[in-house]
């Protein structure tokens, strides 16, 4: 007889949304994920909340599908794998208690992509991606992959809480909230999160990613009048040429700005100022009567965030093949 | 004054002269060489270009090209001759054209802008095009041999040109084509060759992304994002990924519809896609690479690298269908500090070794390169359809190369 009614139970159980309570005196189980938030396809312990003497002292099997997956005598916990994104799985717990019981639970993984955007400056056709500094503006944006039976949910309708360093911001989060603005902390790391969610929570999905802000990093290039600026060979701190005539430009890796020009450079040969072109202020133009040695600098200073302040220098040897010997 | 001490004085007079006139032709030679040197670092070899049919850059792409240095391959296959040196003048990017049963290199020259082809059998260069784009500093050729063109305007903003050879038979012919909008900062080919993507920044930190014909009609718009730096693929679908950094995590995604479905996260993450052979890259810390085949498990490759230096080496299967099971990387020596960041600032340079990895025997080997061969800092590797040759850039110079991969 008890079989028969688990086994009824059991035929019903996929209109069961969540745990299901028959007996006072032994409180519903349902079904809780730990992690609670689990990526697609990573390992995932499912527990029966809260526990009992009857519940640890009853026969439970665990089915996944309706798949048989793990038994045992109060085996109040297993593990499976949930399930790829846009599929779902139904765990169902059946509790042979007196009376027999089951818990129930539809995962769904969903996952969220966290990407973001540092508003720093890196040259034309680079290649990697422009790093947050010290007080730098940060976009993030979350892409949710949440679905709804086999129906993807819209950003539109989904609800965003962000969070920096574990506080939630709130004023950034809410429905179809997917973007968010941060700045780059002065010390330390900046760990942003956000936790997508449909509006009744069954189905969810969170995202963190730490950043760390990098220094302002200045490189010197030569500007070829045939090929350009030679990004691929910054200048060395000692730089050799058979040539007189050059064009420098130097390069602000991070810095916060869109544009080089609209920063400040204050270019310096062998201790005296550089004229320069104001429209292009990150260029120098070094011209050489002979052979010879120049102590070329720059400061680079945005006006804007007094902290990016930077200064690096240069010894050029014009008109030479080697290093001219000191002795 | 007798005619003893008027020859005394007139010989002295001839020696003087003598001397002078040797003096100066010393001088002068000794001038020749310092001029010669200052020219030769000015253009690294290069003379001013021109768009005369036979302009000074052909001849000097021609004459800098390693062909007449190398045996030709003929039956005959030697180490020497594996790799060519197409030229050592910089250029801006290449790409392989099908044009019959040869496979056709096209690549364009850095300081001009103008379009060549080289054939990497019997190691000859062809002038294509005389429209002048000075200082272009990226160059996409498609398979169909159009080509997008990037520089910068007197601003410095981005210029990108999308356009066509216009030539008739063996004749220098133009570029033909149209100007995208300003500051695009990604463009690439559709796999087909016939559409371009392309990344628009928005306001603020957004950004637009595009698909258009070759002719710029058509204009699609795939996705906007409130982020920017994506990178998009096109294999069996559209890839997209945001710029790698070894400071960053990222998502490699699929753009179908509008809808993005991810596929791959990691720190550093790069992808090189080909049908539907995809190569990811991570950086945790050191690169690593691993091999996505369908209906196979993943495989991690034994070669410390990133997926700038690999690229899928296509195979004509029984069905005269191409297949990508084989993977040819460069990989560095040695792993620089801060890689692949100080490499993208050409900071930091590698000297790489050639190697094929087979996805379906699960082995690897080594291209044997001769020894007077210099060390070589491969970017943007391509490999043919016949999967015999890859072209790839030295990144020291932006030379050219090609090698080959079968014995």
């Amino acid at each position: 007889m008890k079989l028969i009614l688990i086994g009824i139970i059991f035929l019903c159980s996929p209109l069961l949304v969540s745990a299901q309570s028959f007996d006072t005196d032994f409180p519903a189980p349902y079904i809780s994920l730990t992690p609670s938030r689990p990526q697609p396809v990573t390992e995932v312990a499912v527990s029966l909340t809260p526990t009992s003497d009857t519940l640890e002292q009853s026969p439970i099997q665990w089915y996944r599908n309706n798949v048989l997956f793990a038994e045992g005598v109060g085996l109040i916990s297993a593990t499976t794998t949930s399930p790829r994104v846009g599929e779902e799985v139904i765990v169902r717990a059946m509790i042979d208690s007196n009376p027999p019981r089951v818990a129930s639970f539809s995962l769904q993984s969903g996952t969220v992509s966290l990407q973001w955007s540092a508003s720093t400056y890196t040259p034309p056709f680079y290649k990697g991606r422009a790093l947050p500094t010290r007080t730098s503006s940060i976009t993030a944006e979350a892409l949710p992959e949440l679905y709804r039976g086999t129906k993807k949910i819209s950003a539109a309708d989904l609800y965003f809480t962000w969070s920096v360093n574990g506080s939630v911001i709130q004023k950034a989060s809410g429905k179809s909230r997917a973007q968010a603005q941060f700045v780059a902390p002065f010390e330390g790391i900046l760990t942003i999160g956000v936790v997508v969610a449909t509006k009744d929570g069954a189905v969810t999905a969170e995202a963190k990613e730490t950043l760390s802000p990098v220094e302002v990093q200045m490189q010197l290039y030569r500007t070829h009048p045939l090929f350009g600026t030679l990004f691929q060979n910054p200048i060395p701190s000692e730089y050799v040429t058979n040539e007189t005539d050059l064009e420098f430009t130097a390069v602000p890796f991070f810095a916060s700005t869109k544009r080089a020009q609209s920063l400040s450079f204050e270019w310096n040969i062998n201790d005296a100022p550089a004229s320069i072109n104001k429209d292009f202020p990150h260029r120098v133009h070094i011209t050489s009567a002979g052979p010879g040695r120049a102590l070329l600098s720059v400061t680079l200073s945005n006006a804007l965030r007094t902290l990016e302040h930077l200064s690096r220098e240069w010894t050029l040897y014009l008109g030479e093949k080697t290093i001219p010997s000191l002795l | 004054m007798n005619t003893h001490t008027i020859r005394i004085v007139l010989f002295s007079v001839i020696i003087l002269c003598l001397s002078a006139l040797l003096g100066w032709y010393f001088f002068l030679s000794s001038k020749q060489n310092e001029i010669i040197d200052i020219s030769q670092g000015r253009g690294i070899g290069v003379s001013t270009p021109t768009s005369a049919p036979t302009g000074s850059s052909y001849s000097n792409i021609v004459a800098g090209s390693r062909t007449t240095a190398l045996p030709t391959l003929t039956t005959e296959k030697t180490q020497s001759s594996r790799i060519w040196h197409v030229t050592t003048s910089p250029v801006a990017g290449m790409g392989f054209v099908q044009t019959g049963a040869v496979p056709t290199l096209y690549f364009v020259e850095r300081g001009t802008g103008y379009v060549l082809s080289a054939q990497p059998q019997s190691r000859t260069i062809d002038r294509l095009t005389n429209t002048l784009f000075p200082q272009t500093y990226e160059a996409s050729v498609s398979t169909k041999g159009s080509v997008i063109l990037r520089t910068v305007d007197e601003r410095e903003d981005v210029v990108t040109f999308v356009g066509k050879v216009q030539r008739a038979t063996s004749s220098v012919g133009a570029l033909v084509g149209i100007t995208l909008e300003k500051n695009i900062t990604f463009a690439t080919w559709g796999l087909d060759g016939t559409r371009v993507v392309y990344e628009v920044p928005t306001e603020g930190s957004g950004s637009s992304l595009y698909s258009s014909t070759a002719e710029g009609t058509q204009r699609t718009l795939l996705m906007s994002s409130g982020v920017r730096d994506w990178n998009a693929f096109w294999g069996d679908a559209l890839y997209i990924i945001q710029k790698p950094s070894r400071y960053a995590f990222s998502t490699l995604f699929t753009l179908e519809g509008g809808s993005l479905t991810s596929i791959e996260k990691g720190r550093g993450l790069s992808a090189r896609i080909r049908g539907s052979s995809l190569l990811t890259g991570t950086l945790d810390p050191l690169p690593r690479l691993e091999a996505h085949l369908p209906g196979t498990s993943s495989v991690t490759l034994p070669y410390g690298t990133i997926t700038d230096k690999c690229t899928w080496i296509p195979t004509l299967s029984p069905q005269k269908k191409y297949e990508f099971t084989r993977i040819a990387c460069a990989v560095p020596l040695q792993i620089p500090t801060e890689f692949p960041d100080s490499w993208y600032q050409g900071v930091a340079h590698t000297d790489d070794t050639w190697k094929v990895w087979d996805t379906r025997t699960g082995t690897g080997k080594t291209l044997e390169v001769p020894l007077s061969t210099p060390p070589l800092d491969v970017e943007s590797p391509v490999a043919d359809d016949t999967g015999v040759y890859i072209a790839f850039m030295d990144a020291r110079d932006k030379s050219l190369w090609v090698v080959q991969i079968t014995e």
